[in-house]
């Protein structure tokens, strides 16, 4: 089968929704189909930006597909006959963060007109799909409350999955991936302070920017935390981080609203770790279970070190949410055999 | 350097200009640069291809990257700050092309899709800080259609070709597209020709011009059985790399060609000489008669004379095959020089 995977860009970024479009090109190549990887740019700089965005893609023509793919706004906007959506997200400016400081856009007329159009297109582009599924519950959550429709989740796949195993329960707790303001490893860090048991905290990722990096270093001297603390602060190896997280205690991943389940977390529950995340973590949720397959958090210091504190404490407890974390990811089936039947339906 | 590359592609098609693509984007990558390629999906139907200019001036670049080199037409219509074109070609039915595609009709309409064309393309390449071509031939179509002027930016092989020298056999090799526009079948009806038992391999698939079929009822017909080695499909790299090491030499005969196209790199790359014809159009810029290979009349008496000449004094055949490194030097064709040019 001819499928085209396309994916919403802008140069030289590459995050989550990246590698999710190149392991699902690869998984296509892998099963025998002809694949072609297509980018359609978005600029939200402006209202009449975003438009032109919209236009722009609808105008894309594939028609030498048999099946499309997209996986964001807007590039499910490019017209074809069998549209299979796997939708990361909608342009949320206009939705759950309207009304937010994450909106972007002035609230004129012009976004009024820009949020009627985006509606309607929405409307009609997921409405008049094939098939539509989403990567989390969250997203499915939010296509049923804004446009009315709705979808099936469809879980990513772990990239790699064989790579994770248990190597013993360190004293550590893990926390890996990018190091900004909405992945909230200051405020993990916070918490370690306030922490009473002797548990340890590794901080691996490249910072988004110095400051965060200045401020976490900062904190560390004051509060004197060099032997309880290890920052890694640069890109890690995916060898480095299997590594790093098969010899924890647990991991930690408390993103702020997260749409989607997040590698991390089923990464570690894959090595047989509990996960600590906090209750407004969004798609993490979808995995981790409080007191099962690991803690959920006040987002605060003191939730925090209460979470980690507890797993230093009882180690076998968590070495069971971790080996019931892992069943969990098993049974669900995050492989790409079962995304590429479903997608392909 | 942070360089944005865009070209246009039919997806599912594989073409040269999209090998063209992969061999800058690892050029580029080889030499520590950050590389992001966009291939857009453009339907070249003229009934579809206005909306489609429409939509690509939407794309806006600008504030991303240093640089952004645009390939095939129309992609050079994103906007960008700081945006060169290496121009491959027009589209060529609304250029030089025009009286033969029947969806660019001779009327109104189409003289009105024709203008459109100008004006998109003056406009877009306009806006470039310089246009690079492939060759004198496009140069020369974009000073007479457009009034641009350009510089010929040669493509080199992709850095990860590997074509190598190896000893010269009886046998010329002819790899490409099998289609009336590359004439096999003059290869062919020339062989027939020949005095000595200088070989032909021909390799490569016909893409629906039934083409194939008659080159093999022509060999059949001219008792070239055992003569002519055909491989009526797209042969592999090492396959490919294989027969050119043990050429006699290299064929390359089509009617009026833009560029001198990989076939003329490849033969350079294993050190063989090209037997070319007096209207192959821009083959003529790398391959010089005489210096690194031949170059006839198109017609089977005078290739068959090339072809008996090459068979007949190998030590000539491998001087001049040892020729194209020389001459290569000569036109700047080397990554180290494109680079160079289009990050200037």
């Amino acid at each position: 089968m001819r499928v085209a995977v396309v994916n919403t860009a802008v140069p030289f970024l590459r995050g989550g929704a990246e590698i999710l479009a190149d392991a699902l090109a690869r998984a296509l190549v892998a099963a025998g189909h002809e694949v072609a990887e297509v980018k359609i740019p978005l600029r939200w700089s402006s209202a009449s930006a975003v438009a032109e965005s919209m236009l722009a893609a609808t105008l894309i023509p594939i028609p030498d597909a048999d099946v499309i793919i997209p996986l964001k706004f807007p590039a499910y906007l490019v017209d074809h006959q069998h549209k299979t959506l796997w939708l990361l997200h909608q342009f949320r400016q206009v939705y759950d963060f309207w009304g937010t400081p994450h909106q972007g856009l002035p609230d004129d007329d012009e976004t009024a007109r820009l949020r009627t159009a985006i509606r309607a297109a929405d409307l009609n582009a997921i409405g008049g799909a094939h098939a539509v599924f989403t990567n989390s519950a969250v997203t499915a959550g939010r296509l049923k409350q804004f446009n009315g429709l709705t979808a099936e989740v469809l879980l990513p796949p772990v990239i790699a999955p064989e790579q994770y195993s248990d190597a013993g329960q360190g004293d550590y707790v893990f926390a890996a991936g990018r190091i900004n303001a909405t992945k909230r490893q200051e405020l993990l860090l916070e918490g370690l302070a306030l922490t009473t048991s002797g548990v340890r905290l590794v901080i691996a990722g490249k910072p988004e920017s110095d400051d965060e990096l200045r401020r976490m270093v900062q904190f560390i001297e004051t509060h004197r935390l060099e032997d309880r603390v290890q920052l890694i602060p640069r890109f890690i190896t995916d060898a480095e981080k299997r590594d790093l997280m098969a010899g924890a205690l647990g991991v930690a991943y408390l993103p702020f609203d997260e749409d989607s389940y997040g590698y991390v977390t089923a990464e570690g529950m894959l090595s047989s770790k509990p996960v600590i995340t906090t209750t407004d973590s969004g798609g993490v949720l979808e995995l981790v279970e409080h007191g099962a397959t690991g803690l959920v958090a006040n987002p605060d210091p003191e939730g925090l070190a209460g979470a980690m504190d507890a797993l230093h404490r009882d180690r076998s407890a968590a070495r069971e949410m971790g080996q019931r974390g892992r069943q969990r990811v098993v049974d669900l089936d995050l492989s790409w055999d079962n995304v590429l039947r479903r997608l392909l339906a | 350097m942070k360089v944005i590359i865009v070209t246009s592609a039919a997806p599912f098609v594989l073409g040269g200009a999209n090998l063209l693509v992969d061999w800058l984007e690892e050029a580029l990558i080889a030499r520590g640069h950050e590389v992001d390629t966009f291939r857009i999906p453009v339907d070249t139907r003229a009934d579809l291809l206005p909306a489609q200019l429409l939509g690509l001036r939407m794309w806006d670049f600008t504030g991303h990257g240093d640089r952004m080199i645009a390939v095939r037409t129309p992609s050079y219509l994103i906007k960008h700050h700081s945006k060169v074109v290496w121009f491959i070609h027009h589209h060529r039915p609304a250029y030089d092309l025009w009286d033969k595609y029947p969806d660019v009709p001779d009327d109104g309409s189409g003289a009105e899709f024709r203008r459109m064309m100008f004006v998109s393309d003056e406009l877009a390449l306009g806006e470039a800080e310089t246009i690079f071509t492939n060759s004198e031939r496009v140069s020369g179509r974009l000073r007479d259609y457009n009034g641009l002027d350009s510089e010929v930016l040669y493509p080199p092989l992709g850095e990860n070709q590997n074509p190598r020298p190896g000893p010269f056999s009886d046998t010329l090799v002819y790899v490409s597209r099998i289609t009336p526009h590359k004439r096999q079948m003059l290869a062919v009806e020339a062989l027939a020709r020949t005095k000595t038992p200088v070989r032909l391999a021909i390799a490569g698939a016909d893409g629906g011009s039934g083409e194939s079929n008659r080159i093999r009822s022509a060999i059949s017909r001219l008792g070239l059985g055992g003569r002519v080695d055909y491989y009526d499909e797209v042969i592999s790299d090492s396959k490919k790399n294989d027969l050119l090491a043990s050429a006699l030499g290299v064929v390359y005969i089509p009617e009026d060609e833009d560029s001198y196209g990989f076939v003329g790199l490849e033969a350079a790359a294993a050190s063989k000489p090209v037997v070319t014809t007096t209207d192959s159009g821009g083959v003529l810029e790398l391959v010089a008669d005489g210096v690194n290979g031949l170059v006839t009349d198109p017609n089977p008496q005078a290739l068959a004379d090339a072809f008996d000449a090459l068979w007949a004094d190998r030590a000539r055949a491998a001087a001049m095959g040892a020729a194209h490194s020389a001459r290569l030097a000569e036109l700047n064709i080397s990554w180290d020089h494109v680079v160079e040019r289009l990050l200037a």
